[in-house]
């Protein structure tokens, strides 16, 4: 059996604090110890190289180009705080979403007969007469679906996990590649995208109000049903609120709409600016409208029974970008959990090529969380390579086949270290006839190189099928190293 | 065993656990000064009066955190701007240095995480081994103490994000156990269990890295020659 260096007597042996006979103990036994001898130099090597960050001067910093950047943030805030002091809340019913100084209203919930109409420029009526009204008691938004890393407050502070609630005046902000589903009322809920800042303003019964930052915020608003119908009042016109989907995305002061259903008003200084009408778009920019996003996504969990739903959790699975669970996407670098009824579900993940891999589940009311040996590719899906195409089935029959010999590799190394497990991807490039051009390591653990070295090795002997549709096809093959137990 | 997963796979398996951690700055604030107050009345000179004092230790804790990286500017940058806009939040339930150093250590971890998810990247590839009997390239030692620096961030960057966040703390930044703790909410003797793994997982990962290998047979001849001195 290999011996294993006891790291914390080397320490303390390296640290001169053993007594006299410890210390000649341990030196006896590095004489005829190379495993220890080994660790030993690992830790002092280690203490150099911490030594050598430490001495690393910081780099020279651009502080009067930074500085430009901070004074318009800095200005922004101010006004910010500024117009927070002199504000009085329109009492709007449905969501509104302002961003800089451009507001946008729910002017009425669409119909599904409504006429759809891209754009209306024209000015309208402004909506700055609305009469004050009682907005109702406050209520909690409950996270239905959160992926990533979703913040309350500031970066720094708690994250919000599926069933946390939060009230009025509630700041939210999600990290990269991480969003957040929230239920704000039966029927109504927004969606916050990767990397946004938004902020409740009002969560009452009969009016919802958000302040986005930054990034951008879908919102669904139902109909409130019974006496609880909201009018808004324009010039003229009457309009009943009784459904829409819309998101609005903000990028410093340019803001950006796209609209789903129903239609809404673009506001600025109380001066209506546009009309949106399903399916339609607006933009205080060309350029972030041509970045807004296409399809707005529907907000989780707005149905009646959906606050007694169990919690499904997707641990992050190597190789998914994305999973789509009963109609709602996220994003899968993080983990991704979320409200879903009871009974037979599909799960499905996406890796970055568009492929798809499954996953069947009888939700329960405990609730549950993926197995990832639950997951399987569809055998009738292709490959999409960058040039021509192997049937995936074909990729997995040469892999599975060449596996015995990558397997001797995995049990050499693990002669050497016993607990060796992890993920690894390699990039293998295949030519026009079948025959592999190239095998590298493309991610994964680099603690083992030679481990890597010997997988790559073999793969380069392995033979596909020669490419359809082109002359070569590029595949990333995942492995997962587990020891036997 | 070893098995095949799912065919295809492309992007890198990051982690998510949350990094809590944050760095102690040299310079400590007052939770109620009066600075803060004034920027969160909106004084425009306020905030920029927030950067010149802050500016040095919030860069420097990004570059311990990334390393060596053209970044170091921009995700400063970024961090101020979190500062700007979120510190309407702050409400002196703890010290400003703790909130604006967590701060720090989330906007950084954010952009290790943005780059990691980033498909074109393939930032994980095995260094190339030195040819035999070869030497760390460069003429002087700067070249090669960076060189042994951005060595060693890589090695860093494949510990979890809380034993990476301690052990970048104590070990490269400096600051004292108890500190650390204190900043990430653990007790001591947890701070001290990760600092132990992730020290224990380096020493194993400096063991196999073919760029560091050189160095390391350095390492072991020093124990060697030393053994030989001993020898009665």
């Amino acid at each position: 059996m290999l011996h294993q260096p006891k790291t914390a007597a080397l320490i303390a042996y390296d640290a001169d604090l053993l007594s006299a006979a410890g210390r000649a103990r341990v030196d006896r036994h590095l004489r005829y110890c190379e495993a220890c001898r080994d660790e030993l130099a690992s830790m002092r090597l280690y203490e150099s190289l911490a030594n050598d960050v430490k001495a690393l001067p910081a780099p020279e910093v651009n502080w009067d180009k930074m500085e430009l950047a901070l004074r318009r943030e800095a200005r922004a805030q101010s006004r910010a705080v500024s117009r927070a002091k002199t504000a009085t809340y329109a009492p709007l019913l449905g969501i509104a979403a302002a961003a800089a100084l451009v507001a946008i209203t729910v002017s009425r919930f669409g119909a599904s007969n409504d006429v759809h109409e891209p754009v209306d420029n024209t000015p309208v009526a402004t909506n700055t007469q609305m009469p004050v009204q009682d907005d109702g008691a406050e209520v909690r938004g409950v996270v239905m679906a959160a992926a990533g890393l979703v913040h309350r407050d500031s970066l720094s502070g708690a994250t919000l996990s599926v069933g946390d609630t939060f009230s009025e005046g509630a700041h939210i902000i999600s990290e990269e590649n991480s969003e957040l589903h929230a239920r704000m009322l039966e029927g109504t809920g927004f969606v916050l995208a990767s990397a946004s800042d938004v902020t409740v303003t009002k969560s009452r019964e009969r009016a919802v109000e958000l302040t986005l930052a930054k990034g951008e915020v879908s919102s669904q608003v139902h109909h409130l049903g019974g006496e609880e119908r909201y009018l808004i009042h324009a010039a003229d016109y009457e309009v009943r609120v009784r459904g829409t989907r819309f998101s609005v995305k903000r990028d410093a002061d340019n803001v950006a709409v796209s609209v789903d259903e129903g239609f809404v008003e673009v506001s600025k200084h109380g001066e209506v600016l546009a009309v949106v009408r399903a399916p339609g778009q607006w933009g205080s920019s060309g350029d972030l409208l041509a970045r807004a996003s296409g399809q707005v996504p529907r907000a989780r969990g707005l149905e009646a029974s959906a606050l007694s739903w169990p919690t499904l959790t997707l641990p992050a699975v190597p190789g998914i970008v994305s999973w789509i669970v009963d109609g709602t996407t996220a994003a899968a670098v993080g983990a991704f959990a979320l409200r879903v009824s009871t009974g037979t579900l599909d799960v499905v993940g996406i890796d970055a090529r568009g492929l798809e891999i499954h996953a069947s589940y009888n939700m329960v009311n405990e609730g549950a969380v993926l197995d990832t040996a639950h997951l399987f590719v569809r055998p009738d899906r292709n490959v999409e390579p960058r040039n021509g195409t192997i049937e995936a089935a074909a990729v997995r029959a040469v892999v599975m086949q060449g596996m015995d010999r990558v397997n001797r590799c995995y049990a050499r190394w693990l002669r050497v270290r016993p607990n060796l497990e992890g993920h690894m991807r390699l990039r293998v490039n295949v030519g026009a006839h079948g025959q592999v051009e190239d095998a590298m390591l493309n991610m994964g653990s680099t603690e083992f190189p030679q481990l890597a070295q010997c997988i790559t090795e073999q793969v380069r002997s392995w033979t596909f099928p020669a490419p359809t549709g082109g002359s070569s096809v590029s595949l990333d093959v995942p492995l997962d190293f587990a020891a036997q137990r | 065993m070893l098995s095949s997963a799912t065919l295809p796979a492309i992007t890198a398996n990051s982690s998510i656990d949350a990094i809590v951690a944050s760095v102690c700055f040299t310079r400590r604030m007052d939770a109620v000064d009066p600075l803060i107050l004034r920027a969160q009345a909106g004084e425009e000179s306020a905030f920029r009066e927030l950067f010149l004092r802050h500016r040095g230790d919030v860069s420097r804790v990004v570059f311990r955190v990334l390393g060596p990286s053209p970044d170091v500017d921009d995700v400063t940058q970024d961090v101020f701007i979190h500062v700007y806009r979120s510190l309407k939040s702050f409400r002196g339930d703890s010290k400003f240095s703790t909130w604006l150093y967590r701060l720090t250590i989330n906007v950084a971890r954010m952009h290790l995480r943005k780059a990691r998810s980033r498909p074109q990247i393939s930032d994980a590839q095995v260094p190339e081994a030195p040819r035999a009997g070869e030497e760390f390239d460069g003429p002087d030692e700067s070249l090669e103490r960076s060189q042994r620096v951005k060595a060693l961030y890589r090695l860093v960057e494949g510990l979890s994000d809380k034993k990476r966040a301690v052990l970048v703390l104590h070990d490269l930044e400096g600051v004292p156990a108890k500190q650390i703790a204190e900043i990430v909410e653990a007790p001591v003797l947890t701070v001290r269990t990760r600092l132990f793994y992730a020290r224990k997982e380096l020493y194993a990962a400096i063991a196999q890295d073919p760029a560091l290998a050189p160095l390391l047979e350095e390492f072991k001849g020093l124990l060697s020659s030393a053994d030989t001195k001993d020898e009665p």
